[in-house]
């Protein structure tokens, strides 16, 4: 075990933490939030102890200085002003500094930092010196052998007089006046570093020791080392010289030490009432005999910590079966002692729910490892699937469960190495401050989506594009506040992170409101250097010529700073993002700032991909570069591929799409030139001037598309990615290679390669018609999919929301109870009947063929039974989305003349989880108008309970917004008046009772209704207490609906007296496509 | 089949890639193991070997130098396989049934593997029986690949011609 390791990883944490409660509390200014002063103060205390447990003095010494500004801090001695901020940030990046480079940590040079810092704290505290710099210099920090002990000193103020030696630690007096005068028994605890007892860590020890007591000297006793002991190297003492207010069997209990490793040394009132001078020079009266602390009277001192250590195991468990009965104790005993709750009370609190996490750390080969063989393991599964019989019952039932176990375990793997983007994001709000500061603007960051996951390998290769993409918008995007202020905008400039899902990828937004791209000085950029010609860039549309910064060697900065302009790094950022399987976009309005559009892969070693033949040559085409498939009459000669200049297109709803068969770009080494495009296409122009049809797979690169024509078409497929061989890695075409379920090697296609090397190129856009492209572009239009289920209703889903289409029979439908079933790509899929669901019509009749439609970016495997598969139908999505629309559903639209439904396919697969059951019992209609108009705020974490609450009261007539947690509600509110609040309780960043003591604490008399699952008197009371005026149980709808109806009518009354005909009218008329 | 041989390691022996020389490495017996190229025998240093496996079907990778025959799958692992005829200019092979892929060490080149007509022995030489000079030409009608032979070695009942194999991926560059 490595504590040192353990310490820095937990430090770092720790000051991550830090960092950002510093910037809040720059942000608050005066009025300092004293929960966030507390925090942070623990945060420096923890590492301090740890520091000085392990012998780091230095971090020590400026902890301890930072320790003592937020002390005044705390206890409002002083403010947070500019200087304090600044020093605070300033010690904790050297801190930082110095945890990062832990071993050099005892050599650092401070400098003048701690003083400075203490200068502010008070004259009184200034030390006059750092403790003993010489000797630090020379010592590496743990292992030194010189000494038996090394002592750790805080900083002392006036020298060595107050110095003071208990039990051969030395302490400054000034420590000791410190200490609060309850900790009045001081202990020596002895630890074997290599073995703390219950896997504790150092610092979570050291928190541990911090919450009952005061930690005020430590350090390693080395003396057992000698080789002629015989002692194995193992054990590595360390003592720990601690004030607290435990009792020595508590201390027992909380320290887990053995008794014999806990000596009581004295008293905080004796030693404080010695003189200094006459402690430093005699320790003898409190100090055992040096060596004996660690030992039992008989052994010799070397000998002592390998034995304790390892010791009975029963004594351990004992200790930590006493440790569990006795907590309650110690809790007890601790709100005795302190019976008004102070924020010390709380800070501790929220430290022993730190402690308590539930998650360990693992080293990222192993996971790497895990994440291989997970990979392995899918292959196995698929070829012993393949291989497997069946028509034999037993096989088939083997395998189905081989089959759900691999992909569980591939997808907890894969879970494992997913990492919030907050992890990413967390730095930027700092980088944003100090630019702002030094570029003289003001800008303000907002982050989103920071709990959206993404693989450590991304997170880690983003680190340098979004700091460079950020400080980018930081000096070129933003104005300086006057600058603002002249165009009319706020001074202050918003910058805006935003981390979501979206098609099978995530996507990092960073927008801002700056002044966005200056397209001329783009143009004259690109002209000056030789990018582009004239010609070629009145050929471009604005999107393109933005997207020209990404060029090497551009840079549109008028002057080069230090912050970026060094024309290196916007190309830098695409190639990274390409290289990891992503692209950039980029869209900007000049004078209204930018938004780049970063979007990624979630993970990189398993992609979903489309398998394609070529002859006998199986090709992976990345599920993320597929827009569709479509069949232009296959094997037969085609009226719809024309010929245009040098090479074929489709004409694809009123698009041109550029062809070209995989088999030709396969044949072909060299880059396609006009000449070689040509040769092809007449190679392909029947005499009739058709061509023959086939496969075309619509491929997507940017904002461009491709369609490749191919012999055949095989499946979808989650595929390993294994990287290009390095002596074929300058053949554009190929991304990496895979093996395939029946163990032969396929390559992965890498689209945009391909349309490089067919010479698809900016120009295409040119055969696009224009007009449409526009109009699409003006009224939100896309490619919907037209289908049937029942006779009666037409259904329509986006494309975009679908991954495939798949043709199923009814014979591989296999019921599970009240679902069913069909295996799709080796996955099992749960069927959604539409008529189960929605008040619709059901199939008529028996049909042997079925369609199911896949849609993406749901977790679990589903799909949408369908009938019938009509069409694909460009479409606007300004949908009618009337109140009383059912639950699963968008909206409606009218498309070839006929009533369609839009299914909302995430609501769908939110209900087809919970049971069938349920739903009915709750579908039920209760559409009793109950104050039609008036506004209410629901307030519910879970997206499903938000959306019942939501449908219920809109469906009574009620306008509805929604918040997710009790933040989100605070700022909704902020907008707008509502009148009702109903708000759940228990719920994540601001719970249901902080929310109402904050609508309170803003004196808002809106009534509020607490929706729980919580039914206790007590909750209800607290409820009550927190500002609720009503309490409801989770889930009674005809209950709420009437507590609702009635909250309302003693606010308004005039609502319910009369006129309410014509709203009610609308709330309750028949779902008119019923 | 999958390990037909798996070359043990001396501690202290030195292999072609360290040396660029097989007399520098200062063995005094060198194995080399051999094998059959279009009716002349081939050795490489045995120490450079990883494993030979019977001959997978390739992938072949569309507009890769024509050394390259293709992608393999070895236990899970995609490896490269050239094909060494090709490489020193002899037509391809008409008879496939004793095929086999030499896999080398990570030590000589990323991944990858030749496929040889068929496998020899492996024989033992000291250094007197090893020349290092070119071969090329007449003599053997090898019409190219000289960088990548290093010599030849005289047994009392054959000759065989050696190889140097970590010159094998370079040489797809050269074109």
């Amino acid at each position: 075990m490595d504590i040192v390791a353990d310490y820095t990883a937990e430090s770092r944490e720790l000051l991550e933490q830090a960092e950002g409660d510093l910037l809040s509390l720059e942000r608050m200014g005066e009025n300092a939030d004293p929960d966030i002063i507390h925090r942070l103060f623990r945060t420096i205390h923890s590492i301090k102890g740890g520091a000085a447990f392990l012998g780091f003095h230095n971090i020590n010494e400026l902890a301890h200085a930072l320790e003592s500004l937020l002390s005044q801090m705390r206890n409002h001695e002083i403010s947070s002003t500019r200087e304090v901020m600044d020093l605070l940030l300033e010690g904790t990046d050297r801190v930082r500094h110095m945890i990062h480079n832990i071993h050099d940590s005892n050599t650092e040079n401070l400098g003048s930092l701690p003083k400075r810092i203490l200068t502010l704290v008070g004259s009184e505290d200034t030390p006059a010196q750092t403790p003993a710099p010489t000797q630090a210099m020379t010592q590496p920090p743990v292992q030194s052998p010189a000494q038996s002990t090394q002592p750790i000193t805080p900083p002392a103020n006036q020298g060595a007089s107050t110095l003071m030696q208990i039990a051969g630690l030395s302490v400054s007096r000034e420590a000791l006046t410190q200490v609060n005068s309850r900790h009045q028994n001081i202990y020596l605890l002895t630890y074997d570093l290599t073995h703390l007892p219950g896997g504790e860590t150092p610092a979570g020890l050291t928190a541990k020791l911090s919450r009952e007591g005061v930690i005020l000297s430590g350090g390693l006793n080395l003396e057992g080392r000698r080789l002629e002991d015989g002692v194995p190297q193992g054990a590595l003492p360390a003592q720990v010289l601690v004030a607290s207010w435990l009792l020595p069997d508590f201390m027992e209990v909380l320290s887990r030490l053995p008794s014999e490793n806990i000596q009581r040394v004295g008293q905080l009132e004796d030693l404080l009432n010695q003189p200094a001078q006459s402690v430093a020079q005699s320790p003898a009266p409190i100090v055992p005999p040096a060596v004996q602390p660690v030992a039992p009277p008989v052994a010799p001192p070397s000998a002592a910590p390998a034995g304790y250590i390892q010791g009975p195991d029963q004594t351990e468990a004992h200790i930590r079966a006493d440790f569990s009965a006795e907590g309650g104790h110690i809790a007890a005993a601790t709100s005795q002692e302190n019976a008004t709750p102070t924020a010390i009370d709380a800070a501790t609190h929220m430290m022993a729910k730190a402690e308590a996490s539930d998650t360990i750390r693992i080293n990222i080969t192993v996971i790497d490892k895990l994440m291989r063989l997970a990979a392995e393991l899918v292959l196995l599964r698929n070829q012993f699937i393949r291989w497997a019989d069946h028509t034999d019952p037993v096989s088939r039932h083997l395998s189905h469960g081989l089959d759900i176990v691999t992909s569980e375990i591939q997808e907890g793997v894969m879970a494992t190495r997913m990492q919030p983007v907050g992890n990413l994001l967390g730095k930027f709000p700092r980088v944003v401050r100090d630019l702002s500061r030094s570029l003289g603007k003001e800008i303000e960051i907002e982050m989103l989506g920071r709990e959206v996951e993404m693989d450590k390998a991304l997170v880690d290769a983003l680190n340098g594009p979004m700091t460079h993409l950020v400080r980018n918008a930081c000096d070129h995007g933003l104005e300086t506040p006057q600058e603002r202020v002249r165009a009319g905008k706020p001074p202050v400039g918003r910058l805006l992170l935003h981390a979501f899902h979206e098609g099978g990828q995530i996507n990092l937004v960073i927008k801002d409101d700056g002044r966005g791209i200056d397209t001329a000085a783009v143009r004259r950029r690109a002209l000056e250097r030789g990018l582009k010609t004239e010609s070629d860039l009145n050929d471009m549309s604005e999107e393109e010529i933005h997207s020209l910064i990404f060029l090497p060697g551009f840079s549109t900065a008028q002057r080069v700073t230090d912050v970026s302009g060094r024309g290196v790094g916007m190309d830098v950022v695409r190639t990274t993002v390409n290289e990891l399987g992503g692209h950039v976009e980029i869209h900007s309005v000049q004078g209204k700032g930018s938004t780049i559009t970063l979007k990624l892969p979630l993970t990189l070693a398993i992609i979903p991909c489309l398998i394609v033949k070529s002859g006998e040559q199986r090709y992976a085409v990345p599920q993320v570069n597929v827009e569709e498939l479509v069949a232009v009459g296959i094997d037969a000669k085609s009226q719809n591929i024309e010929f245009a200049g040098d090479r074929e297109v489709y004409r694809l709803r009123n698009r041109l799409l550029p062809i070209v068969r995989l088999n030709d770009v396969l044949a072909q080494p060299e880059t396609f030139s006009p000449e070689t495009r040509r040769q092809i296409m007449e190679r392909h122009r029947l005499e009739d001037g058709t061509t023959l049809g086939g496969h075309v797979v619509v491929m997507k690169f940017g904002t461009k598309r491709l369609g490749m024509m191919v012999d055949r078409i095989q499946g979808m497929e989650e595929i390993v990615v294994k990287p290009v061989h390095p002596a074929l890695k300058h053949l554009p075409c190929y991304s990496g290679a895979t093996v395939m379920g029946d163990g032969q090697v396929a390559l992965i296609l890498d689209v945009p390669g391909v349309a490089k090397h067919t010479g698809v190129s900016a120009h295409m856009d040119d055969l696009v018609d224009q007009a449409q492209a526009q109009s699409s572009q003006k009224d939100q239009r896309e490619n919907v999919l037209l289908f049937a289920n029942g006779p009666q209703e037409q259904f329509a889903m986006p494309l975009s929301l679908i991954k495939r289409v798949e043709r199923i029979e009814r014979k591989d439908i296999e019921r599970v109870g009240e679902r069913e079933f069909i295996t799709i790509d080796g996955v099992s899929t749960q069927i959604i009947r539409l008529d189960q669901y929605l008040n619709v019509s059901p199939p008529v009749g028996e049909a042997e063929e079925l369609f199911l439609i896949l849609p993406k970016l749901i977790r679990r495997s589903l799909g949408v039974l369908a009938t019938q598969v009509i069409d694909i139908e460009d479409a606007s999505l300004k949908l009618n989305v009337d109140s009383h629309l059912e639950d699963g559903l968008m909206g409606s639209s009218i498309l070839r003349g006929r009533m369609t439904l839009f299914l909302d396919i995430h609501r769908m697969a939110d209900r087809s989880q919970a049971s069938l059951q349920y739903y009915s019992g709750i579908q039920a209609p209760t559409n009793t108008a109950v104050a039609p108009g008036r506004k209410v705020l629901v307030v519910e974490d879970s997206a499903f309970f938000r959306n019942i609450v939501r449908d219920l009261l809109t469906q009574n007539g009620l306008e509805v917004e929604t918040a997710g947690d009790g933040q989100d509600a605070l700022r909704a509110m902020d907008k707008n008046r509502y009148d009702l609040i109903v708000s759940d309780l228990q719920m994540p960043v601001m719970n249901g009772f902080d929310l109402a003591r904050n609508v309170r604490a803003r004196k808002a008399e809106v009534p509020m209704i607490a929706l729980s699952s919580l039914d206790s008197d007590r909750d209800i009371q607290a409820a009550k207490e927190a500002g609720f005026n009503h309490y409801h149980v989770k889930l009674d709808k005809k209950a709420l609906l009437g507590l609702v109806k009635q909250v309302l009518e003693a606010a308004h009354p005039e609502d319910f007296s009369g006129a309410q005909a014509s709203s009610a009218a609308a709330a309750t008329a028949p779902q008119a496509w019923m | 089949m999958a390990n037909a041989l798996q070359t043990t390691e001396g501690k202290k022996s030195l292999s072609i890639r360290q040396t660029g020389s097989l007399l520098a490495s200062g063995r005094p017996v060198i194995q080399f193991c051999t094998f059959w190229l279009a009716n002349r025998l081939f050795g490489v240093d045995i120490l450079d070997v990883r494993e030979i496996n019977q001959e997978q079907k390739a992938t072949p990778v569309f507009h890769a130098p024509p050394e390259v025959r293709g992608y393999v799958n070895i236990r899970g692992q995609v490896l490269l396989a050239l094909d060494l005829r090709v490489m020193l200019g002899f037509p391809p092979n008409q008879d496939a049934t004793n095929t086999r892929l030499v896999v080398f060490k990570p030590e000589v080149g990323e991944s990858f593997g030749v496929v040889v007509d068929r496998v020899g022995d492996i024989v033992e030489a000291t250094a007197e029986q090893i020349e290092e000079r070119e071969v090329l030409g007449e003599e053997f009608q090898i019409s190219q690949g000289k960088e990548l032979i290093l010599g030849e070695c005289k047994l009392t009942d054959k000759l065989v011609i050696l190889l140097n194999p970590s010159k094998f991926l370079s040489y797809l560059d050269k074109e």
